[in-house]
């Protein structure tokens, strides 16, 4: 699979969602996290390129945002693909999405 | 290899399975021996696909399944009658699919225009009784549900049933459409879906199964996402979120089951109706746990899962139970047929394995037989337990073999499924009216044979439709039905499994065959051949005779390659040919490669390994029972019937053979064709079970010898192919030396001769 991409620059650190967002890439979007987390400041998830959105992939999102909430770190996500909205509206979570700041 | 290759390989050796058991079923279909139990399974088979397919992104082949399966859930509500015309369709549909399948598998791309034609008469179908099948119209269906989501927040109910202020969704309104007969009520459930690990270590996704839901009606899921942990606590396989859905459809309870039907095992499932019909009167009660009892698509298994969504990173995860071995029950039921609850539990093993277990098996054979030489100059009374136990060995190595055996054996079934759909093909291109019968699909034969024997198949249906059957008008010109028939049947007889691939056709036209034989210089002009033998001239390289090369029969590489693919599976392959009426290939194959049980012989200081299967009897003959034909060749009479006689150290050319059958052993063995030959040998040394090893990997092929073993002592011994022997006898080797002459024949045997 195609690698995750973060970008820093200033104090805000870019994640680059992939296209397929299947169960492989679960591990591999956490371990961003880690990584991101690690790092500091402000955090953009780009979520423009994603083709597929699996259940695992949005669990860790949910798990960051709580994070990032919990430990005042800023973030937002960036403009979403269709697949990345329906398939938090497929599976019930829309709600979760409307209350992250999205960037369009 | 990694995971995802693991589980993408096992999702196409299911599909495999899958598309050659819905091929069983659509020629019931075909032949008007259908009933809803089959469509049900073809239904199943294509669920299946399109739910493995949708896990691993294959787009098309799952667009293509959902039209499918959308004309099949039409059928078996009995919405759509299944006429002959759509009958057809379901077949070409199901050649479509097929080729979707392979294409996936084989990583390349089908021209766009491949299933078009397909696809919209699926969707015409459907529309005849109102249903869009076309799932685009779905994606026009959930574009207007994102407008209502975004209208309404989350969690808004997408129900799609029409209402007067929302644009109705084409495919979910009109499967609510009136227009339906026998209309069920439409029922609202609550489902609560709890997932466990396993079901995303084992690559299922939720998201799919959601969207399957929502085809079902009107739909509302409400996700519980609390016990998320926090992100250096969470693992990326683990299961966090619960969901609970509310569905209103009039597909029943069943339907929702049907879509967890592969995750039974990986989650909770708890469905509650909450608005059951408050009128439904005892009887109705009855009247529908019976049509329950007796609707095989009520049936839950929950070892069943066949997707290779349901795959595990093990390497052994659930295997179909449709692809289960048929047992002497299942082969006589059928399990789809009748839809009775079983619980089958199998495991999907690399093959790799099995044939190592194989090997260690053959090698414990030989260990043993060994053992058991070196033992034998012991007595018995006085090594009472040696004795006892080496008996036992025996026994139990026999049990794990045939264990072992049974282990890699498949029903042909899997690749007699091909068939039809070969023959369904081959008819269209030839303008040929062609039926195909079957019989004896569950016979078993070894993995490696069944692997090897699908070219051979298709070679021989190709020339039974090409050259065989004629063309309606010819037919009817002599007296046929305008439709030939072409009957492939498998059996097992004594060691070795029978194939027979016999057709109504022409027949062999062997005045033509040896006009071809003679112009390509196969044979001489003057040559003189049996019936027998001009039949056989079509096995020779390079021999052809269409007058124009088709692209059915090809450029004469076929019958001849056939013959080498089944000699190379240590079978042999035959024509039988009635002018007029028709012809029969038949095939013998060995029911393994790996082991058989033999008789150890010796010829001069040379042992060999005869197979039991062939030998019929052996006798020391008395001189009367002795014939000499026409100076050449020697006949035991035996019974009443007369037996050429054999001398094995002549064939192989062994100094010290005994000459004098009086004085050797003479063994009757039989051949495949049901001819009988007396084999002259100097001693029986005993009965043994041998492991096979191939000639043709490890040297070359020798007319006369099938394979080698290693006996007990340590010594190579060939294993004799009677076939090739008679052979041998025939063409290259004087049977009778002239110094023998000295027994006549008698006068009537000269006249039989």
């Amino acid at each position: 699979m195609e690698p995750f991409t973060i970008t820093r620059s200033d104090d805000v650190t870019q994640l680059g969602l992939v296209a397929s967002m299947d169960l492989r890439a679960a591990e591999p979007l956490l371990h961003s996290f880690h990584e991101i987390m690690a790092q500091g400041g402000k955090v953009v998830i780009d979520a423009s390129a994603v083709d597929r959105l699996s259940t695992p992939c949005v669990q860790i999102l949910l798990s960051a945002a709580q994070h990032m909430e919990q430990n005042g770190i800023s973030f937002v996500i960036k403009s979403p693909s269709d697949s990345f909205v329906t398939a938090f509206d497929d599976l019930g979570l829309f709600s979760y999405l409307m209350k992250w700041p999205v960037q369009t | 290899m990694d995971d995802l290759a693991q589980f993408k390989q096992t999702f196409f050796a299911e599909c495999e399975e899958l598309l050659g058991d819905m091929e069983g079923h659509l020629m019931a279909l075909q032949s008007g021996e259908g009933d809803n139990n089959t469509l049900h399974a073809v239904f199943r088979a294509i669920h299946s696909i399109k739910g493995g397919a949708g896990a691993f992104g294959f787009d098309r082949l799952v667009n293509f399944a959902h039209i499918f399966e959308t004309v099949l859930d039409l059928m078996r509500d009995g919405r759509l009658e299944p006429t002959p015309d759509s009958v057809l369709l379901v077949l070409r549909c199901a050649d479509i699919l097929s080729d979707l399948v392979r294409a996936a598998q084989n990583d390349t791309e089908l021209p766009a225009e491949h299933e078009n034609e397909g696809r919209k008469a699926l969707i015409d179908l459907a529309a005849t009784v109102g249903v869009n099948a076309d799932p685009n119209a779905a994606d026009a269906e959930l574009a207007a549900l994102d407008a209502q989501l975004a209208a309404g927040g989350p969690d808004v109910l997408m129900n799609d049933a029409p209402a007067a202020d929302a644009p109705a969704a084409p495919a979910a309104a009109a499967a609510a459409a009136p227009a339906a007969p026998a209309k069920a009520p439409l029922l609202k459930y609550l489902v609560k879906f709890t997932p466990r690990d396993a079901l995303y270590q084992r690559a299922n996704e939720p998201l799919i199964l959601i969207r399957e839901l929502k085809e079902l009606g009107g739909f509302l899921a409400r996700a519980n996402a609390d016990n998320i942990p926090p992100l250096d606590q969470i693992h990326p396989e683990g299961a966090y979120i619960k969901w609970e859905f509310e569905i209103e459809t009039d597909k029943g309870e069943q339907a929702i089951r049907d879509v967890f039907e592969f995750v039974l095992d990986d989650c909770e499932l708890e469905i509650t109706c909450l608005n059951p019909p408050a009128a439904e009167s005892a009887e109705a009660k009855q009247a529908a746990a019976e049509a329950a009892a007796a609707a095989p698509k009520l049936e839950i298994k929950p070892a069943a899962a066949p997707s290779a969504a349901a795959s595990t990173a093990a390497a052994v995860p659930p295997k179909p139970a449709a692809a289960a071995k048929p047992d002497a029950a299942g082969a006589a039921g059928g399990e789809a047929k009748h839809g009775e609850s079983k619980t089958v539990r199998s495991i999907r093993v690399d093959l790799d394995r099995v044939d190592k277990l194989v090997n260690m098996v053959g090698e414990l054979v030989i260990t043993h037989a060994m053992i058991a030489q070196q033992t034998e100059h012991l007595h018995a009374d006085q090594h009472p337990e040696l004795a006892n136990g080496l008996a036992e060995l025996s026994h139990h190595i026999r049990d794990l073999q045939e264990s072992v055996m049974a282990m890699r054996a498949q029903p042909v079934k899997s690749v007699f499924a091909r068939l039809p759909r070969l023959v369904r093909e081959l008819a269209m291109m030839t303008n040929k009216k062609i039926r195909l019968d079957m019989s004896g699909e569950n016979t078993e034969i070894d993995k490696t044979v069944i692997e090897q024997l699908g070219d051979p198949l298709t070679h021989m249906i190709r020339n039974s439709c090409d050259h065989g059957i004629e063309s309606p008008e010819e037919r009817i010109a002599v007296g046929k039905p305008p439709e030939g028939v072409i009957h492939v049947s498998a059996d097992q007889r004594g060691g070795r499994i029978v194939i027979e691939i016999s057709d109504d056709g022409r027949g062999i036209n062997r005045e033509k065959v040896m006009k071809k034989a003679i112009e390509k210089k196969l044979i001489a002009p003057d040559a003189v051949l049996s019936n027998e033998e001009i039949d056989n001239l079509i096995f020779l390289p390079g021999f052809s005779t269409a007058d124009t090369v088709s692209n059915i029969s090809g450029r004469g590489v076929g019958m001849d390659v056939v013959r080498q693919n089944i000699q190379s599976l240590g079978g042999r392959v035959h024509i039988q040919s009635r002018p007029g009426q028709g012809s029969s290939f038949i095939l013998t194959l060995p029911l393994t490669l790996a082991v058989l049980d033999g008789m150890v012989l010796r010829v001069g200081e040379q042992s060999y390994i005869l197979p039991l299967a062939n030998i019929v009897e052996s006798l020391r003959p008395e001189p009367d029972q002795i014939n000499i034909v026409a100076n050449q060749s020697e006949l035991l009479r035996i019974r009443g019937e007369y037996v050429p006689l054999v001398y094995l150290h002549r064939i192989f050319k062994v100094p010290n053979g005994i000459d004098d059958p009086t004085k050797a052993l003479v063994i009757i063995v039989e051949l495949e064709d049901g001819s009988k030959m007396g084999l002259v040998v100097d001693e029986i040394v005993g009965q043994q079970q041998v492991v096979i090893k191939s000639l043709e990997e490890n040297f070359d092929p020798i007319r006369g010898v099938g394979a080698a073993t290693i006996l007990g002592n340590g010594r190579v011994s060939l294993i004799l192919d009677v076939a090739g022997i008679k052979y041998i006898a025939e063409h290259e080797v004087q049977q009778r030396p002239t110094q023998q002459a000295a027994r006549l024949p008698a006068p009537a045997m000269q006249a039989s001769a």
